[in-house]
């Protein structure tokens, strides 16, 4: 039996993943978190072989929560949804500790075998994005000026992007509105992204936060 | 109040609640009805027909394309969504087959569910 845990904003999509996965047989779904800090929180205690991680969630997005995942003694393998095929988003991914990535709109189809992949410690990428292409991508890299941020900025990006104060990030994280603050200035800086409305462009194109309505 | 009625049929309780908080999140419809079965749901479209109906394919007794077939035969202007787990196109064809307007499979109802609704809506 694979343990896996589910990390998905939508309780609606959790509960068809969960369905889906379940009615396979071999699949036990131990734990369900609705953004990346729950999940990280759910896999210390539930050790499970296998995550399954969407990339937009709030407070702390799936790539986010892969690389914290991936610093835990023994390791779940992460499979990462995702709504973007382009070879960016996968070298993303891969780069942050993930071993599968799965298009959402194949999930049906491809979700027990990419389980099934990488809880065995081997890749799985939706056949409809071509392997080369993300190997090639990944060879000719340069550093994204994303990579540039150190952890504690891309979160408080996030959460900047989120439309969080400065005052309710300092809570989340537990750290004082004057590093905060410092945080903020240190990563405009870096991205030469002096005002928020361009920073919530920013995070929308990197796909760490949805558009807002 | 006042937006439209939607009635969700499925047979897992927690399935319903999820698809309420869901559609009450997305803000596009007023009331929202559910049923755990084809029974209840022929029940409480006779009390007051709502005026769009997500019915899940697999329940036991009475399934989604039964359900489809007996409301299309009876109230053949409410529209209806068939969701179901399986995405492939003999479910999509059984469920046009059976009367459905549309079909979404449950993995994707995050970004199809809710332009599909509108849709029918509007129609």
């Amino acid at each position: 039996m694979i343990n896996i845990v589910l990390a998905e904003d939508h309780a609606i999509v959790r509960e068809a993943l969960r369905a889906l996965l379940e009615e396979q047989g071999e699949f036990r779904v131990v734990g369900q978190a609705e953004d990346g800090r729950e999940a990280v929180d759910l896999v210390a205690c539930l050790r499970p072989h296998v995550v399954v991680m969407d990339i937009v969630m709030p407070r702390l997005n799936g790539l986010e929560a892969t690389i914290r995942l991936r610093e835990l003694p023994n390791p779940p393998e992460v499979v990462i949804l995702s709504q973007h095929d382009r070879e960016e988003y996968v070298y993303q991914a891969l780069k942050a500790g993930a071993k599968g990535y799965l298009l959402k709109d194949s999930v049906a189809g491809e979700l027990a075998a990419a389980i099934r992949a990488v809880a065995l410690h081997e890749r799985f990428i939706s056949a409809r994005i071509s392997q080369e292409a993300v190997e090639s991508y990944t060879q000719r890299r340069g550093g994204p000026v994303f990579e540039r941020l150190t952890a504690r900025e891309r979160e408080v990006l996030q959460l900047i992007a989120e439309g969080h104060t400065n005052r309710q990030i300092a809570k989340v994280l537990a750290l004082s509105t004057k590093t905060i603050e410092k945080h903020r200035s240190n990563l405009m800086d870096k991205l030469d992204i002096h005002d928020v409305a361009n920073l919530v462009r920013f995070a929308v194109e990197y796909g760490i936060v949805r558009p807002r309505e | 109040m006042g937006g439209p009625r939607v009635l969700v049929v499925d047979d897992s309780r927690i399935f319903l609640d999820a698809a309420v908080e869901f559609l009450i999140g997305q803000g596009s419809v007023g009331e929202i009805l559910t049923a755990e079965s084809g029974q209840g749901a022929l029940m409480v479209i006779s009390a007051s027909p709502p005026d769009l109906l997500i019915i899940d394919l697999a329940m036991p007794g009475m399934g989604g394309l039964e359900l489809t077939r007996r409301i299309k035969a009876r109230w053949p202007g409410i529209p209806i969504i068939v969701l179901t787990l399986h995405d492939s196109p003999y479910h999509r064809r059984a469920a046009f087959e059976a009367g459905a307007d549309a079909f979404v499979p449950k993995t994707h109802i995050e970004y199809e569910l809710i332009p599909v609704v509108s849709r029918l809506l509007i129609q």
